[in-house]
């Protein structure tokens, strides 16, 4: 028994639109059959798997129709030959439609594979029925079935082998033999009795699918982690509190007037260290660490309030973005989708892209600039959309805010005001001019007297800093006083087509096939009519009449 | 020439009419009066009165191999009816339609359809709004803090 090493691709219900592909590794042992047909689908869903490079093989699905050519009998192979796969082949061209990119996976050993492989995989589901069946590969000394093929030939291999009932343990399995260097393909259903295969018994030649230039895997866009690099990498300290009422009371408190205005502009200024002072929005994503005295330039305020860190992520969740009328209703132009952006706004989504998507939304914030940055996410596409925003209400505390404050006691100085060098005690100085005299501020100082009119404007602003106001433009305020989750908004229509309608006009579609496989109202968009007796009058008008639409 | 006069209430459009009321008229019964070498639109006469044709709309000329549409019956006698035919291609030639392949833009089966693809046939009105919020909801709720920021050489 030789060694397999297993890729289990798939575990589930086959759903090829909404199927997911996982794997891991198990030992297998031995291949049985037990395959039973009943119904020939009318769905194929084939995957396949692509090499695309040396380590890595793509698995794609594809849907298809296009079966009716299928001739098992050609090929004079017993699909249920004990002695042999029962591969079935055809050959021909065959349709690419609808390939979906799923998933891919490194492949633990690419011995012999010398350009690439194709494995197909028909699965699905039809009525009450699941069918699952290998379909195969191109070989082109596959000796076994008598083929010789020279050049390869892309073999289209498809099966009867139907019925079985719904496998929702459906599990497919990529085999690689370690022994003789060649892959397996397997199925199995244990809830029904364990249908299994084996595929690509032995060596095969195998060749690779032109694919479309510029086609390349899908990868899921991830969201990135948050910068590891901030402004406290070149010492500033980030703080976490909801009061910094003492601490405003230090820096600006019952002090006096003077030292007021020396800690504005004189040698102790320790606004001018204060990079942020922000109101910030869910507080609680910037998660506290221990507290530690406020240090502001080289001064240590005695005061304590826990560290934090710059950035924060907010995963707001997902959202499943539902079908409701299952046809080109759910989509654009008739639907349209919006999201709600705390603190950004409304964004218009692509319906196409999120529709029976989930959706989700993950906020990166900035503490210290207020950035907000939004991330909309779709399932198995990952983001497809970024937004930008600002989250904070900035306390004018800041050396920018507190200039107001300072043009202001400039404008009292340029008066001829010289109560700067008055020093903390009151004191009677005469104006240059006029001679008056006049009192200036100082420790004890009461309300009353000559007071200059340049300095009350000082004391005004420094009165302002003790509250709160907001910085920035409206939308910033506006975020605050807004919803605070994002929040989907669906435009859809209503749907005003009378039921039934599909046997006066028909539902879309496209697809080709035999007109005598249809009935009811069916409208073609070009046929090659042959009719034996038919006039070419008649034809002209035939083919006329089925581009209108007729009724078969 | 054999002559066989139908009833049918099949739209003009399907490829196989449902037909009754057969009435067989040959021998010298009816007989083409025009004179086209086309068995597209033929003329025939039918020894019958006007008003005993009333139910019959589609017929089948043997001779032809051919179904038609009546299109019109002119009174030509108290016994005799003109019938202005149209042949029906349709149903004529219906088991060589149905043997051939086309690209099928409409389809009334739901099993060939893709209802995904535009659909002109649709008939929308007014919208309405749907509101989802995330499952997070509440999560986050939206306690605000107070960032301090500040450099310091301690």
């Amino acid at each position: 028994m030789p060694e397999y090493r297993l890729k289990r691709l798939y575990n589930g219900v086959f759903n090829p639109f909404g199927g997911r592909v996982g794997f891991d590794a198990q030992f297998w042992g031995e291949y049985t059959y037990a395959i039973q047909s009943d119904t020939i689908p009318t769905e194929n869903v084939y995957l396949q798997l692509d090499k695309t490079d040396a380590t890595k093989i793509h698995v794609r699905m594809r849907l298809s129709r296009n079966y009716d050519t299928f001739c098992p009998a050609q090929c004079g192979i017993d699909p249920n030959s004990s002695d042999y796969n029962p591969m079935l082949f055809y050959g021909g061209s065959a349709s690419i439609e609808n390939w979906i990119r799923t998933d891919s996976f490194t492949v633990p050993y690419l011995v012999g594979i010398e350009e690439g492989f194709f494995l197909y995989y028909l699965g699905g589901t039809y009525g009450n029925n699941a069918f699952c069946e290998i379909i195969g590969f191109k070989s082109s000394d596959d000796t076994k079935n008598g083929y010789t093929t020279g050049e390869p030939i892309l073999w289209r291999i498809s099966s009867i082998f139907t019925g079985y009932k719904y496998a929702p343990d459906l599990e497919i399995y990529l085999v690689y033999s370690n022994s003789d260097k060649n892959y397996y393909w397997c199925v199995r259903s244990a809830i029904n009795n364990y249908y299994m295969y084996k595929m690509a018994e032995y060596g095969w030649k195998v060749y690779a699918e032109d694919t479309d230039e510029g086609e390349e895997d899908d990868e899921v866009i991830g969201i990135p982690n948050l910068p590891t690099l901030g402004v406290e990498n070149v010492g500033v300290k980030i703080y976490r509190a909801g009061d910094y009422t003492n601490l405003l009371q230090y820096m600006w408190g019952t002090d006096t007037l003077i030292n007021g205005i020396r800690k504005l502009v004189g040698d102790e200024t320790p606004y001018e260290c204060i990079v942020a002072f922000n109101v910030m929005p869910y507080g609680e994503a910037f998660t506290p660490s221990s507290s530690e005295n406020i240090i502001i330039g080289n001064v240590n305020t005695g005061l304590s309030a826990p560290r934090t860190g710059q950035y924060a992520e907010i995963d707001f969740g997902t959202v499943e973005i539902e079908r409701k009328f299952d046809n080109a209703l759910d989509f654009a132009p008739y639907t349209s989708v919006e999201l709600f952006l705390p603190f950004i706004g409304r964004v218009k989504l692509p319906t196409d892209f999120v529709m029976d998507k989930t959706l989700g939304v993950v906020y990166h914030m900035d503490c210290v600039t207020g950035g907000c940055f939004a991330y909309i996410t779709v399932d198995d596409v990952g983001v497809i959309q970024c937004e930008g925003g600002s989250c904070l209400i900035q306390l004018p505390i800041t050396a920018q805010t507190a200039n107001g404050a300072r043009q202001a006691i400039s404008s009292a100085m340029a008066a001829g005001a010289s109560f700067a060098s008055a020093g903390s005690v009151a004191s009677t100085i005469a104006l240059p001019k006029s001679g008056v005299k006049i009192k200036t501020f100082g420790e004890g100082a009461t309300s009353g007297g000559d007071y200059l009119s340049g300095v009350n404007q000082a004391w005004n602003a420094l009165s302002a800093k003790d509250s709160y106001s907001t910085f920035g433009g409206l939308s910033l305020a506006n975020g605050f006083l807004g919803l605070n989750n994002p929040v989907v908004y669906i435009h859809r229509p209503i749907n005003a087509t009378p039921a039934g309608y599909n046997s006066i006009i028909g539902y879309p579609t496209s697809e080709i096939a035999t007109l005598g496989n249809l009935t009811g109202f069916t409208q073609v968009k070009a046929i090659n009519l042959g009719i034996a007796g038919a006039s070419e009058e008649d034809l002209a008008e035939i083919e006329a009449l089925l581009k209108e639409g007729v009724i078969l | 020439m054999t002559v066989t006069l139908y009833t049918t209430s099949s739209s003009t459009n399907t490829v196989e009419k449902v037909l009754s009321n057969a009435k067989a008229l040959t021998g010298g019964n009816a007989f083409r009066t025009d004179d086209s070498p086309s068995d597209r639109n033929p003329t025939i006469t039918v020894l019958a009165a006007r008003n005993t044709l009333n139910t019959y709309n589609y017929v089948y000329i043997e001779d032809f191999g051919a179904y038609y549409f009546i299109r019109d019956k002119i009174a030509v006698t108290a016994q005799t009816t003109k019938l202005i035919l149209k042949k029906d291609v349709l149903y004529t030639y219906a088991a060589g339609i149905k043997s051939n392949r086309g690209m099928i833009v409409r389809q009334a089966e739901e099993e060939h359809s893709d209802v995904d693809l535009d659909d002109e046939a649709l008939v929308v009105k007014r919208s309405e709004l749907e509101a989802l919020t995330f499952s997070n909801f509440g999560d986050n709720v939206h306690t605000p803090t107070i960032i301090l920021a500040v450099t310091g050489v301690l």
